[in-house]
């Protein structure tokens, strides 16, 4: 629960770029970290969360259960695969000045904070998200052992290096136009909520980084 | 930008399919107009004035004053006194967040002419748009009470009430727009939904249903067929069904993810075995079966 977060590019660049392709509706995700090994018998306070990646859920009717049911389980069996949990959720609410998490944001994170002690629930700042990121426009908060959400300061959030340049070229760019999600994936299952392209995208971006 | 290379013509076309469809493209909108159909506003004729209301909306949206104002002012001068020019007005304000402005405008249209419905549901929108719901929520049902075949207007009220988790006001809101539109297989699947998240034995066999209906009338629903899935899947855990209702529940189940993968074959993509859903479904229901 003290342990610090770390937002990998992926990860940032998915729930960014979800978040800029419907400016005006709520959308919502899911975050993804490697399944910690050893099980839940850790006593040890856990050094970092790193989240290497995200999945864009839904833009639509964030509150209603049986299609958050159905991509919960999708993507829990398709990571499973590739050592990866949901680690956490993310939404960004409709009005630009919200970033309270609602109801739904707090049922979700709960029933996945279950399954997953560090779960985290991650609030997108939306007046912070602009094309020239200075700063991550993300809220992360864990659980207490109250059990009530407590938001982490900002020296407990680290983004990967270079994430924040590599992701504002991305909107510079349009890019939020590929992302798909899984409302998008039920209008037509050929959309891909994996979003392998973007993932291949920020590998080519951040290869020419460091030439 | 791609966009200079584009025949006016086909902005043009695509611009009326847009309007037609009543869809949002605002960014494209802007985009087109600015490097391309601006420059032959006058070859528009008659639809030059809804390509300008078209732009003018898409400009604010995008926050480009600068698209929008001109938009706007050719709009005044064609049609100086204009109660749709008036509330185009008082749009802008609300995008420069000036809401009370906006709404002295709205409540001066309706003064000038009760039946106009715009200026009404720009009000609510106003309201939406400040955070207040449940003022918006009032002011709709208001609308409502005047304009009570207006879709739109119910399916926007169900949005409001799931914003504010009233799931029951707004499975009435579906009922309403499935009585006067029985045939549309969307709203069957919303009404659906709403009644999974409700939960409870009696919820879950009518979402069932519902979800049945909206796959019988588009078959092509994947919604409501993974929800057709689901509902049976939570009908069956319920230990107050009789054998009977219980070997036909299992077998719809079973049709709907037999569906369900074959649609998923057809597309040949990132295949997601049918079977595997069925393994790992009771872990995460977040639905409260209280």
């Amino acid at each position: 629960m003290s342990a610090d977060i770390s937002l990998s590019c992926p990860a940032l660049a998915k729930i960014l770029l979800h978040a800029a392709r419907y400016p005006q509706t709520a959308v919502s995700g899911v975050v993804l970290a490697p399944a910690r090994s050893g099980g839940g018998g850790d006593t040890g306070t856990p050094s970092t969360v790193t989240l290497v990646d995200a999945v864009p859920l839904f833009h639509l009717n964030l509150s209603l259960a049986p299609m958050l049911e159905v991509a919960l389980t999708q993507i829990e069996q398709w990571y499973k695969t590739e050592g990866l949990v949901i680690a956490g959720y993310y939404q960004a609410n409709e009005n630009i000045k919200d970033n309270v998490p609602d109801f739904v944001a707090l049922k979700v994170a709960e029933k996945i904070a279950e399954n997953n002690n560090d779960a985290c629930l991650i609030m997108i700042d939306n007046s912070r998200l602009c094309l020239d990121l200075v700063v991550a426009p993300v809220i992360v908060s864990q659980l207490t052992s109250e059990g009530k959400w407590k938001s982490k300061d900002r020296s407990s959030v680290h983004v990967e290096a270079g994430a924040l340049d590599v992701v504002s070229q991305l909107l510079q760019r349009r890019v939020q136009h590929d992302v798909c999600d899984f409302d998008n994936h039920l209008d037509d299952l050929t959309c891909d909520w994996a979003n392998p392209q973007i993932n291949k995208l920020l590998t080519t971006l951040s290869a020419a980084a460091q030439d | 930008m791609a966009t200079l290379d584009l025949d006016w013509e086909e902005v043009r076309d695509q611009l009326r399919a847009w309007r037609e469809d009543n869809t949002r493209h605002s960014e494209e909108v802007v985009d087109t107009w600015e490097h391309c159909l601006k420059h032959y506003k006058t070859k528009l004729g008659d639809e030059r004035w809804m390509v300008e209301e078209q732009v003018f909306v898409a400009g604010l949206d995008c926050n480009r004053l600068d698209i929008a104002d001109p938009c706007l002012m050719a709009l005044n001068e064609q049609f100086p006194g204009s109660l749709r020019v008036r509330k185009l007005r008082a749009m802008r304000f609300e995008a420069l967040e000036k809401f009370d402005e906006a709404m002295e405008v709205y409540d001066n249209i309706i003064r000038q002419d009760e039946t106009n419905s715009t200026a009404r549901k720009r009000k609510v929108a106003v309201l939406r748009g400040q955070g207040r719901i449940t003022d918006a929520i009032k002011e709709l049902t208001e609308y409502l009470k005047l304009f009570m075949s207006d879709s739109e207007a119910w399916q926007e009220l169900c949005d409001l009430y799931l914003k504010e988790g009233d799931y029951s006001k707004a499975a009435f809101c579906m009922e309403e727009l499935i009585l006067s539109n029985p045939h549309n297989h969307l709203f069957h699947t919303r009404y659906a939904e709403i009644k999974y998240t409700q939960g409870g034995l009696d919820n879950m066999e009518i979402a069932r249903s519902y979800f049945c209906q909206a796959a019988k009338l588009n078959p092509g629903n994947v919604r409501a067929l993974y929800g057709l899935f689901m509902s049976c899947t939570q009908v069956l855990s319920s230990p107050k069904l009789s054998a009977q209702k219980k070997k036909e529940t299992q077998q719809l189940a079973t049709w709907a993810l037999k569906e369900v993968s074959e649609r998923y074959s057809r597309c040949r993509t990132n295949t997601m075995d049918g079977s595997k859903i069925l393994e790992t479904l009771g872990a995460l229901s977040i639905t409260d079966k209280a």
